[in-house]
């Protein structure tokens, strides 16, 4: 009967939009274009009343006229973007046709989009998609974190070692990007899939039995080669997702990161001895990033190491376990990797201080990278 | 609330100088009291959605006619102004043509502060409210 139901039925997943208008018609039309496409629909006839409702229905999309009594739509979208949400609402605006003042007003708000009134159905189905494609990004970007923490939470007291880890990865790409060598492959999508798929690093560790991975001290060479296979484990878990999902992008990188991130640019390195430039960019961009990031935690068999002397280390090995054009960007960027490690401190100190339980955040007993003692034992680091 | 800073009993009476709105009390343009065609068009094609549209304007356009009434009783040209531009919205969705050129020039009246405008705006919109509801309960549902 209708394009909408055809089309977008499979597409919504039930996703919850509160449609806000004081005109009883927009509503029932609102009302029926999008229950007919396959969304969870719910009904404000202003402002407040939105408000209200947002509370039990938790909308991902809201659409609202501008002009209502009680609070109009630009009141809503600032009451909206002032709120602290988990989740992020994408709001359109319904607008008159000659009423670009009131659109301007409303995307200074904080709206999304907004739709000529009357709008068409058609319109507002493509309106609709966009706003669905951001809140998906979103979706992905929580997905990929949630998946590397459910890893992480196995390896124990690692802190915020995630969120360093993406945030150095970030830096140092950022520093290369300025080297004229790199300025042509490293872009600014570079640095944002690296800062997406970078905590990903570790995910094979959920492969690794508890006896390895939380063993407190040094792994014997027989424990070291089954550590190592975190690797593969995590290469081919993401192997299969990349497959499935050619078009993903960030998948091929996630990839490259979780099985090439302990090759070493001197060929020395695991699970395939990779060389050089063998290795792909965003792993070799990871490995300084997780070692420095090692050498600066304190572990139960070894104290924290200043900046200087992990820096040190990490010169030391420019040119056999890293890329020297990394130990460059290493080089530029040393102050805010120093600061990135000060400020996550911070953070965390503050979280655990507020915390009713502080295990959750620290666990004494266990021992996070051990393996990687082990390994610096065997091969620099 | 935005109250205009007017004399209502003067206001009706034109005063001299003051910028007039045309109000056609007897529409002799093209306009349609309402355009089926365009409404069904409106509602994909949708009898469900026809039926329950016309119900909920049958059902509402009397209040709003009320609620217009009685800002006028009231002189305020805000609510007035409200009422009118959202009296044009529902029209325009529902492709009641003369409806919504009716409220658009109330609306107009108001929002420029035009008071010798407003009580033939209002007349007539009040006209174009019944018409539409006269033509809707002749059997405007059929598809």
């Amino acid at each position: 009967m209708n394009s909408l139901k055809k089309i977008e039925n499979s597409k919504t997943d039930g996703l919850r939009i509160l449609i806000v208008d004081d005109d009883p018609i927009a509503l029932e039309m609102l009302d029926y274009f999008l229950k007919e496409a396959g969304y969870l629909v719910e009904r404000a006839s202003n402002g407040i009343q939105a408000i209200e409702k947002m509370r039990h229905f938790c909308p991902r999309i809201i659409i609202s006229d501008v002009d209502m009594p009680e609070m109009n739509g630009i009141e809503l979208c600032r009451a909206i973007r002032s709120r602290q949400s988990y989740q992020y609402m994408y709001v359109i605006l319904l607008t008159c046709h000659s009423d670009s003042k009131n659109v301007l007003l409303g995307l200074d708000a904080g709206a999304d989009d907004y739709l000529s009134k009357p709008f068409h159905h058609e319109e507002l189905r493509l309106r609709l998609e966009g706003g669905r494609r951001l809140l998906m990004l979103e979706g992905r970007d929580m997905m990929i974190f949630s998946l590397a923490k459910l890893a992480e939470s196995r390896d124990t007291d690692t802190g915020t070692h995630l969120e360093r880890i993406r945030e150095y990865s970030k830096v140092l790409s950022s520093a290369l990007m300025k080297n004229p060598k790199w300025e042509n492959i490293i872009d600014a999508q570079f640095v944002e899939l690296i800062y997406l798929t970078s905590p990903l690093h570790d995910v094979g560790k959920v492969g690794i039995p508890d006896n390895i991975l939380l063993k407190p001290g040094k792994l014997t060479a027989d424990e070291f080669e089954v550590m190592k296979r975190h690797t593969l484990i995590g290469g081919e878990t993401l192997y299969a997702a990349a497959q499935a999902h050619p078009e993903a992008s960030f998948m091929k990188m996630a990839l490259d990161i979780a099985l090439k991130h302990h090759e070493r640019w001197d060929g020395k390195g695991y699970p395939f001895g990779l060389k050089g430039e063998q290795i792909p960019l965003s792993a070799r961009i990871v490995a300084v990033a997780d070692v420095y990031d090692a050498l600066t935690t304190k572990r139960v068999y070894k104290p924290a190491f200043s900046h200087d002397e992990a820096a040190a280390i990490i010169y030391e090995s420019r040119g056999t376990h890293f890329d020297p054009d990394l130990i460059d960007a290493f080089q530029d960027v040393e102050e805010q990797m120093k600061a990135i490690r000060l400020q996550l401190d911070e953070a965390r100190n503050e979280i655990a201080k507020g915390a009713p339980d502080k295990s959750m955040y620290l666990n004494k007993n266990a021992v996070p990278d051990s393996w990687m003692m082990a390994n610096s034992a065997q091969s620099a680091f | 609330m935005c109250y205009y800073s007017f004399d209502f009993q003067n206001a009706l009476v034109p005063q001299p100088g003051t910028k007039m709105i045309s109000i056609q009390r007897h529409d002799s343009s093209q306009r349609l009291i309402f355009d089926r065609t365009s409404f069904v068009a409106r509602c994909i094609g949708s009898q469900e959605l026809v039926d329950r549209l016309i119900a909920v304007l049958l059902e509402t356009l009397p209040e709003q006619r009320r609620s217009l009434q009685k800002a006028i009783e009231n002189q305020v040209v805000a609510d007035i102004g409200r009422i009118s531009h959202r009296l044009q919205g529902t029209a325009k969705n529902v492709c009641a043509d003369r409806l919504s050129h009716a409220a658009s020039l109330l609306e107009l009246a108001c929002t420029s502060n035009d008071m010798a405008s407003l009580q033939p705006a209002f007349a007539n919109l009040y006209m174009q409210i019944d018409a539409l509801i006269d033509e809707l309960a002749r059997g405007a549902r059929r598809i």
